[in-house]
């Protein structure tokens, strides 16, 4: 969970977040999942990979990105489909707002000797008001006619319904947003620890404070 | 005329279909029940040679040939049939293209012509008639929006035009409503014949009182645990699996 | 020029010296310019992003020497041809010999619509082979359709290859579209054999609800074959376009749409069918730029042996584009151990109130699917190959025309056929 400082209302001073991890499954049905929720830094490119060496080895990326203010996200993971039967599945949510660009960037290769892979990649951007950008750039190489590959990726604003629903039962549209943004990324969130998920859940709060009105 | 004998099924090193014999004669009706993940459709599919399925051990006759060492298409040509619990949907081929190339590949297996547009055409309105299949389904692609019903009486419809020497129905009667299942039992009954036999794989008594079984065996844990005559289903509608699964275990 | 492009590659070189041929024999200011911009990237290699997964630059040993206009002697081989050959799709056909326009090969054309020769501009898209295409190619012709004229037919433009020789041949063709007028073109690529290199630009403008369809049919086997397509819509104006592409040893159809006015629409198919050590690229940039546009992407590709299939779409919504419509949809059935795809759909959105999305697979065909076919008496090669006619349909079918699905219908048969 990442919530460094991301700058003053124009941006400035904010955190650089640049990162690399990598993980390496190479035993026999080994398995690395990578949940991270990143609300913070000025700019941040982090891109946590798994390299699914061992056979039936599982590679799995959670991710919630929230932007807000001037913040640029540049996040996603790259999973290398190398051993048989190797799986992975990546559900990321991306969450713009204010004057942001978020970009989810991916790549998933099955390479020829991993007979059987499969990948799922399931993302969703969610954009708060009309000067932020969502951006979604997914590789996808398949060298391998066993392996199954399905991506599917989506981006939309609020749902006004949702927004009015919310509204009429008295919830500023502060909360509202909260609410609805909170929903988006559950099927993150569930992949959190019980403390952690409640965490991750006031920093969403707090990093969209000022995103509307 | 259909003969299983001591069949022995994994998959993925797991044993699903366990020393399991079973014959069927010409002219019968066998029901199989037994409770879910007993094995019922594992076996009917092993009999359709289905790949995936690994057999350690055992044979399956039809006629003195052993299905096993044929390929699935050989083996409907040989007359094996199987009506899937659920129907594989295929978008883009539509259902007319398809009962046509299966209606020829029997045909030419028999050393038969294709049939005539017309007459192919007459001999599909016929049977979907019967089955209360209404044409505009069968200008849809292959059981692609189907509702359950109309995926079940497609495949009764099939095995009309296709008359196989063994029908294997497998939970045919699942999500059909009584009125639907009174229009594919009739139609099973109707293809009865004393060179044609069938396998009822079902849950319910339901279905049996409209198809009458000569025989009822009763599967648990990948073998057949019990075998009698239609009250032995009647039976089973009362206490259940219960008993049966025990003895397996 | 360009000081910091130190090596240039073989082909390259021969590129800047065919440029300075023609510009010694004809000198023009806005074929320099282009090929300033293609001097500027040189052949793109995998670090340019759009063309990540075809890199040209290594792919292009040399360039072929530069087809010189067709003779007397080849406008009346190519008559004969003509005359012996059966036409893709009923409607007058345009016919295109070595890149230029020959109207004593072509047909009359329908009322409404009408060819001037003269060179065709476009507003530049951000490509170097675009920008060669610019240089390199001879004049060119514009097709252009009246204000309110509806054209029942199709019109064919047949870009007509010859010879055995090797050489590149250049072409360039703009299609306007008058306010309110409706038209559908194919364009046929023939003749071509493996030492042909042919770049050829369709410059499509539709004016203020002007309708218009497209549809590419790359069946013959040049070594290369880069196309560019370039689509600018007014306001209520809609493009439907399809790209067959059956044939090439290394093919490029490169799509570059831009909604400019509000509310046009635009849906765009293809289907690829690469077997051998094929390679076939389709890349698409579909922009935005007006509020309620509509855009829909559906390709397929069939992909065996030891070929490489390429497909990367980029949905592009600018900030005015509110109410955006988009979804696009890739899928590949991968039939050979070896075979590969590759697939970049890209969305990049900058205003909030949008429904965009896209979908990508690749698989081998569903074994249940040949399972079910099969336990009805389907040899097993047939299943294949009715399930493959029916992937490959399922893209073909969205064109709205009759004749054209069939004949299309018909090269994706024929294509089965010859490989079963
Ligand atoms: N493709 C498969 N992979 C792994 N296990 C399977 C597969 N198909 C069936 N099984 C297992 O085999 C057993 C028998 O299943 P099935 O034949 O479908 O039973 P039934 O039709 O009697 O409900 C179950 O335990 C089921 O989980
Ligand atoms: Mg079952």
């Amino acid at each position: 969970m990442q919530n460094w400082y991301p700058g003053d209302a124009q941006g400035r001073g904010g955190i650089y977040n640049f990162v690399t991890k990598r993980g390496d499954c190479r035993g026999a049905r080994s398995k690395i999942s990578w949940t991270q929720v990143e609300t913070g830094s000025a700019i941040t490119w982090k891109y946590p990979s798994c390299i699914l060496r061992g056979e039936a080895s599982r590679g799995e990326f959670y991710s919630i990105a929230i932007s807000n203010g001037h913040q640029q996200v540049d996040s996603g993971t790259k999973m290398i489909h190398l051993g048989r039967n190797t799986t992975s599945r990546i559900i990321s949510k991306g969450v713009a707002a204010g004057k942001s660009q978020n970009t989810y960037r991916g790549q998933v290769s099955a390479h020829r000797l991993a007979t059987g892979a499969r990948n799922f990649t399931n993302c969703d951007s969610l954009l708060i008001g009309q000067e932020c950008g969502a951006h979604t750039v997914p590789y996808i190489e398949a060298k391998n006619s066993s392996a199954v590959i399905e991506h599917e990726a989506s981006t939309s604003k609020v749902s006004e319904e949702q927004m009015f629903y919310c509204l009429q039962r008295g919830l500023s549209a502060e909360e509202a947003t909260a609410l609805i943004v909170n929903g988006f990324v559950r099927d993150v969130l569930q992949q959190l620890p019980m403390e952690f998920a409640v965490e991750a859940q006031k920093l969403i709060s707090i990093s969209l404070e000022g995103s509307v009105g | 005329m259909l003969e299983i004998r001591n069949l022995s099924v994994s998959i993925q090193d797991k044993l699903i279909l366990d020393n399991l014999s079973l014959g069927v004669n010409a002219g019968e009706v066998a029901a199989i029940m037994g409770p879910n993940g007993s094995g019922k459709s594992t076996l009917a599919y092993v009999i359709a040679g289905k790949p995936g399925y690994e057999v350690t051990s055992g044979e399956i006759l039809l006629d003195g040939d052993n299905l096993l060492e044929l390929e699935p298409n050989e083996r409907a040509l040989r007359g094996v049939f199987l009506a899937f619990q659920y129907p594989t949907e295929i978008p883009g081929v539509g259902a007319m293209t398809f009962l046509k190339a299966a209606l020829n590949a029997q045909r030419r297996a028999r050393g038969e012509s294709d049939l005539t547009t017309p007459d192919f055409m007459r001999r599909v309105r016929e049977a979907a008639q019967a089955l209360k299949i209404e044409q505009e389904m069968l200008r849809r692609p292959l059981n692609v929006g189907f509702s359950g019903g109309e995926k079940k009486r497609f495949e009764v419809l099939q095995m009309a035009l296709l008359g196989p020497r063994v029908g294997v129905l497998d939970e045919t009667d699942s999500g059909l409503d009584i009125d639907a299942l009174r229009i594919v039992a009739d139609g099973v009954n109707a293809l009865r014949d004393p060179a044609r036999a069938f396998v009822v794989i079902t849950h319910y008594q339901r279905l049996l009182d409209h198809i009458r079984p000569d025989v009822v065996h009763v599967m648990s844990r990948g073998r057949i645990v019990a075998s009698g005559g239609p009250e032995l289903a009647l039976e089973l509608e009362r206490n259940g699996y219960r008993d049966y699964a025990e003895e397996a275990a | 020029m360009n000081a910091h492009v130190v090596n240039r590659s073989a082909a390259e070189k021969t590129l800047f010296r065919q440029f300075a041929e023609q510009q010694a024999r004809e000198p023009s200011p806005v074929r320099a310019a282009a090929f300033a911009r293609f001097a500027e990237a040189g052949l793109p290699t995998r670090r340019v992003e759009a063309w990540h997964y075809t890199d040209l630059r290594a792919a292009m040993a040399d360039a072929a020497p530069v087809l010189a206009a067709p003779t007397p002697a080849d406008i009346k081989a190519a008559r004969l041809r003509l005359a012996r050959r059966e036409r893709f799709a009923p409607g007058a056909q345009l016919v295109l010999l070595g890149g230029r326009y020959i109207g004593e090969l072509s047909d009359r054309l329908p009322d409404g619509v009408t060819v001037t020769e003269g060179a065709v501009l476009a507003v530049p898209v951000a490509d170097p082979l675009a920008a060669l295409n610019e240089a390199l190619s001879p004049s060119g012709c514009t097709i252009s359709v009246a204000r309110g004229a509806e054209i029942a037919e199709p019109i064919t433009i047949l870009h007509l290859a010859d010879g055995m020789s090797d050489y590149s041949v250049y072409s360039r063709s703009a299609i306007a579209l008058n306010a309110g007028a409706r038209a559908s073109f194919v364009e046929v690529f023939e003749g071509a054999q493996a030492r042909v290199q042919r770049h050829s630009a369709t410059i499509m403008t539709l004016a203020k609800g002007a309708k218009a369809r497209h549809v590419a049919v790359v069946g013959d086997e040049p070594g290369l074959h880069i196309e560019t397509h370039v689509c600018d819509l007014a306001e209520n104006a809609e493009l439907e376009a399809f790209g067959l592409i059956s044939g090439g040893d290394l093919t490029r159809r490169q799509i570059f749409v831009r909604m400019t006015g509000d509310e046009a629409k635009v849906s765009l198919g293809g289907l690829a069918l690469i077997d051998g050590d094929r390679r076939a690229d389709t890349t698409l940039q579909v922009v935005h730029a007006a509020p309620r546009g509509t855009s829909r992407e559906f390709y397929r590709a069939i992909v065996d042996d030891d070929a490489i299939g390429v497909f990367q779409g980029k949905i592009i919504v600018e900030r005015a584009a509110q109410k955006t419509d988009g979804a696009m949809k890739s899928q590949a059935i991968l039939l050979s151990p070896r075979a590969q795809m590759n697939e970049k759909p890209e969305l990049e959105i900058f205003a909030d109130d949008v429904v965009c999305g896209h979908g990508a697979t690749v698989a081998s065909l569903d074994p249940e699917q040949v399972f079910y076919l099969r336990s009805r008496g389907i040899p097993e090669s047939d299943a294949k190959a009715m399930l493959l006619e029916a992937f490959g349909g399922e893209s073909i079918d969205r064109i709205e025309d009759e004749l054209l699905i069939e004949a299309l219908r018909a090269r994706l048969r024929a294509w089965l056929g010859s490989r079963m």
